[in-house]
Order: structure tokens, then sequence, then C-alpha cells
């Protein structure tokens, strides 16, 4: 795919924390991610996933590097849900899309019944359950319709048939209105079974280690199942 | 709740059985029976000359309670959100903390003369601190992550302070209000007992120099009667309204 202006772009070549002495999280990470692939970013825990997402996000200016975005919205799917404890289940949708936004509700209620969430309209989050509010989450980013999408750990602390679900929910949506993402995943059959791309980040300070290109036809479980083994 | 309202209730009646009983002991003069102060309440309403100067004590409570929460909110944010800005006046905060009451009003009076400017500003300058204080410490536990979100999700100005910062901050701002009124409400008898020919504070010391025991605890009762029903009128609902998206 050529390199057009459309393209994810990330050139971070040092990102610490300050303190004594200061933690280096990332070095020379280069990667170039072309517009709609949806890239997984697998990594064991603590290596700087998150770091890197809200550096992508533009939430962290404090590194040496370039990130060029794509045009369009972004939506991020935070690791915790970010969601605004005083307002509705609704309202908290509704924030996230300019006020003039034709057919808000209609919008909302779709997407509140796309993720399994119908009944909880008006219902402030504390009174759902961690995974209910996770699901909250990943509709106000789907919501946006955006151009970049990134997802920290978007299905952890989810029962395996309402991940799955959302699974078929979010190749569903990119199907429909594709998007460039990031999903950052422990589950490497996850990633395999939505990703067009592995990439994996390792060592400390952590770097690019392994980038594996998803090329599956079908992606059922045991074409999943056989790209895993084969990965081994 | 009803069985909350009949304990209030016995609460009152202990009291006022307490007063009738002390007062049975007393001389008239000086501690006269509750129902005699009932009455005096009733007639000084009736004549219309207690609800006036209430109205006035009122009005100063109302207009220097609007500026202390104001200023004190804006200064209280500033020295939150800017640790250099905190650096450097973190200290007149403390100074102005300590500095009692009477000073500030007596100060405020010789400064700008006996009249309305001078006694707002000395109610209003003594409470600023401790709203400061409190704002202060809401605008240091905002939450960046709901900022980072709000970020993402292009909220702009408004809709930041609107729907993230405010419900962050109300608590704080409920707290600066309670304690601020319950501190307003006796800031403002001083100022009118040293310095202003109306209000409950005016009437008080009058009554004070006639030995008026009865006056003086009508003015009283219809005083607490008043922060009372502020109390139950706006600070409670406030404070349910705020709680109903907790746990
Ligand atoms: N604000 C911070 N200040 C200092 N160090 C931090 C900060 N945030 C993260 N770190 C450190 O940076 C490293 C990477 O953290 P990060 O949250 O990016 O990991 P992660 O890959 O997302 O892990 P997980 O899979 O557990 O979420 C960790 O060692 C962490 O201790
Ligand atoms: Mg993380």
């Amino acid at each position: 795919m050529p390199a057009g202006g459309d393209s994810l772009r990330i050139a971070v070549d040092a990102k610490d924390y300050p303190g004594r002495p200061p933690k280096a999280v990332l070095r020379a990470i280069r990667l170039e991610v072309p517009r709609h692939q949806v890239v997984a970013l697998v990594g064991p825990s603590g290596c700087g996933k998150t770091t890197l997402l809200n550096l992508v996000a533009g939430l962290d200016d404090r590194f040496t590097g370039t990130i060029h975005r794509p045009p369009g919205r972004l939506a991020v799917v935070f690791q915790n849900p970010r969601l605004l404890p005083w307002r509705t289940v609704a309202q908290n949708l509704a924030l996230a899309l300019p006020p003039d936004t034709p057919d808000l509700d209609g919008r909302i209620d779709a997407m509140l019944e796309a993720v399994g969430l119908a009944g909880q309209r008006d219902v402030f989050p504390n009174h759902l359950s961690v995974g209910m509010q996770r699901r909250v989450a990943v509709a106000r980013a789907f919501l946006v319709e955006p151009a970049l999408l990134l997802l920290d750990e978007p299905f952890v602390s989810l029962d395996a048939a309402t991940a799955e679900r959302l699974r078929d929910l979010l190749r569903d949506l990119l199907a429909r209105r594709p998007a460039t993402v990031l999903l950052v995943t422990h589950d490497l059959r996850e990633a395999i079974a939505l990703a067009d791309r592995l990439v994996f980040l390792g060592g400390s300070p952590a770097g690019i280690i392994r980038d594996v290109a998803v090329d599956l036809p079908r992606r059922d479980a045991a074409a999943v199942e056989a790209f895993h083994r084969s990965m081994a | 709740m009803i069985v909350r309202l009949w304990q209030h209730g016995v609460s009152l009646a202990l009291l006022i059985a307490v007063w009738q009983l002390a007062a049975s002991f007393a001389d008239l003069r000086e501690l006269p029976p509750p129902l005699s102060v009932a009455r005096a309440m009733v007639d000084g309403l009736a004549a219309g000359e207690m609800l006036h100067h209430v109205a006035v004590t009122l009005a100063r409570v109302a207009a220097s309670f609007a500026l202390a929460m104001v200023v004190g909110t804006a200064v209280g944010l500033a020295l939150g959100r800017s640790a250099l800005l905190d650096r450097l006046f973190g200290g007149w905060l403390l100074f102005f903390l300590n500095l009692p009451a009477l000073v500030v009003i007596i100060l405020c009076y010789v400064w700008f003369g006996l009249g309305e400017t001078a006694a707002l500003t000395a109610v209003a300058a003594s409470k600023i601190p401790n709203v400061a204080v409190v704002m202060r410490e809401g605008a240091r536990t905002l939450d960046e992550d709901l900022r980072d979100m709000a970020r993402v999700f292009r909220f702009g100005p408004w809709r930041l302070f609107r729907h993230v910062v405010m419900p962050q901050l109300a608590p704080f701002l409920l707290a600066a209000a309670r304690s601020g009124l319950s501190l307003i409400w006796k800031i403002v008898l001083v100022v009118e007992l040293l310095g202003r020919s109306n209000g409950v504070g005016f009437q008080l010391h009058v009554y004070f120099q006639l030995f008026d025991v009865t006056a003086i605890l009508a003015y009283a009762m219809a005083f607490i009667l008043v922060v009372q029903a502020i109390e139950w009128g706006i600070l409670q609902p406030a404070e349910r309204r705020l709680a109903r998206w907790r746990r």
C-alpha cells in the first residue's frame, strides 16, 4: 500500500517518565499504519502499550519524535472506562457528539442496542457492572465514527460470549465504516481474529520486536487456531 | 423518614421543656418562658418591624455570601491549578485565614467609612480565605483521566466546564457554601452591631441596651427559623441532587 498522507505514522525516538532516575519506557519505535488498517499491539504488562497509545492520542507530548495522525475524528476506548459518573449512559454518549448532530437520540439508542445495553439508557454508570461500563465506553468510541480508533484492551473483564459479540460488532462497524485502528490486547487469538497485522512490543525500554501480517481470508475459529499455532 | 421526624420533634420538645423549667426558676426579665418569646416574635413579625430588619440582614448575608463565594472560588481555583501561584500566595492565604474577623471589620470601617460597602466588604473578606482553601483542595483533586477523555471526544471549553469540572467541584462548593453561610450569619450581626443602623445585629444592640431579653430571644428565634428554612429548602435538596449518581 502506498504511504499516503492519510496513514498513521509513528516515530517515537524516546519516551521517558521523569523521576530519579528517569524511567525509559519506549525507544526507537517506527510504525506506519496505512489508512484503514487494523493493527494489534501485543506485549507484556507494563511494557508501555498504554503509554504509546497516549502519545498517539496526542494526550502526552513529553517525548522526542513525531506522530502524524490521519485527518478526521479520533476515538479512544481507554483501559478504564472513563465515563462521567454524574451523567447517565445516554448523556455520556451524547457528549461525545456535537450538540447539533442530526437524530442524536436515534443513533444513541441504536448503538446501545448494538452493545446490548438497550435498557440502560438512563442509568448512572456507577449503577452498572464494570463489564457494562466497558461496553458503554466502547459504544461511545464507535458512535463518533472515528477515522482513527485506539482501543486499550477493550474486551477484558467481559464474559466470553459478550466479548465475542463485541468483537463481531467491531468487525461489523469497521466493515460498514472503515477506520485506522490500534488495538492493544494480551490475547493473541483475539489479535489474530481482528487485526490485519500484529505488532509485538518488548524489551526494556520497549521497542517493536516483531511485525507480522495476518492474511487470513476467513477468520473462523479454526483459521485463527491454525494461525496461532503457526506463529509459535 | 417518619421516625427521624419523630426524633427531631421529641428533641425539640425536650429543649422547650428544659427552657420552660429554667424560666420558672429564673427572673422573668432575665429568662422569659418560651411562650412569651414566641408571642413577642409573632407580634414583631405582625408589626412588620422585625420582618424589615430580618430582610435587611438577609440581603446583606446574600450579597456578601455571593461576593465571598465568587472571589474565594476564583482565588482557590487559581491556586489549586497553578503550583507557582500557590507557592507565591499560599502563605498569604494562611495569614488572612488567621486574621480575626473583628480586625477585618474594624479596618474596613476605618478605611471605607461606616457605609454599606465597608460592611459587605468586611463580611466577604473574612470569609474569602475559607472558601479559597476549600476550593483549592477541589481544584487539586480534578481528575486528569476525565480531562483527557474530554479532550479526545472534543468537549470544548463549555462542555468541559459544565459536565466534567463543575460536577467535581460541586461537593466542594457546597461544603464551602455551608460553612460559609454559618460563619457569615454571625459576622453580619457583628458588622451591623458595630456600624449599621438597621438589621438584626443593630436591633439586638438596641434591645441589649434596653435589657429586653424577650425581644433579643424573639429575634434569635426568627433568625434560627430563617437559617433552618435555607438549610431545608436549599442546601439539603442541593445535596440530595448531587448524591443521585453515587452508588
Ligand atoms: N505516569 C507515569 N509516571 C511514571 N511511570 C509511569 C507512568 N505511567 C506508566 N509508567 C510506567 O511506564 C511503564 C509502561 O506503562 P504502561 O501503562 O504504558 O504499560 P502497559 O503496557 O499499558 O501495561 P498493561 O498491559 O499492564 O496496561 C510501566 O513500567 C509503568 O510503571
Ligand atoms: Mg495499559
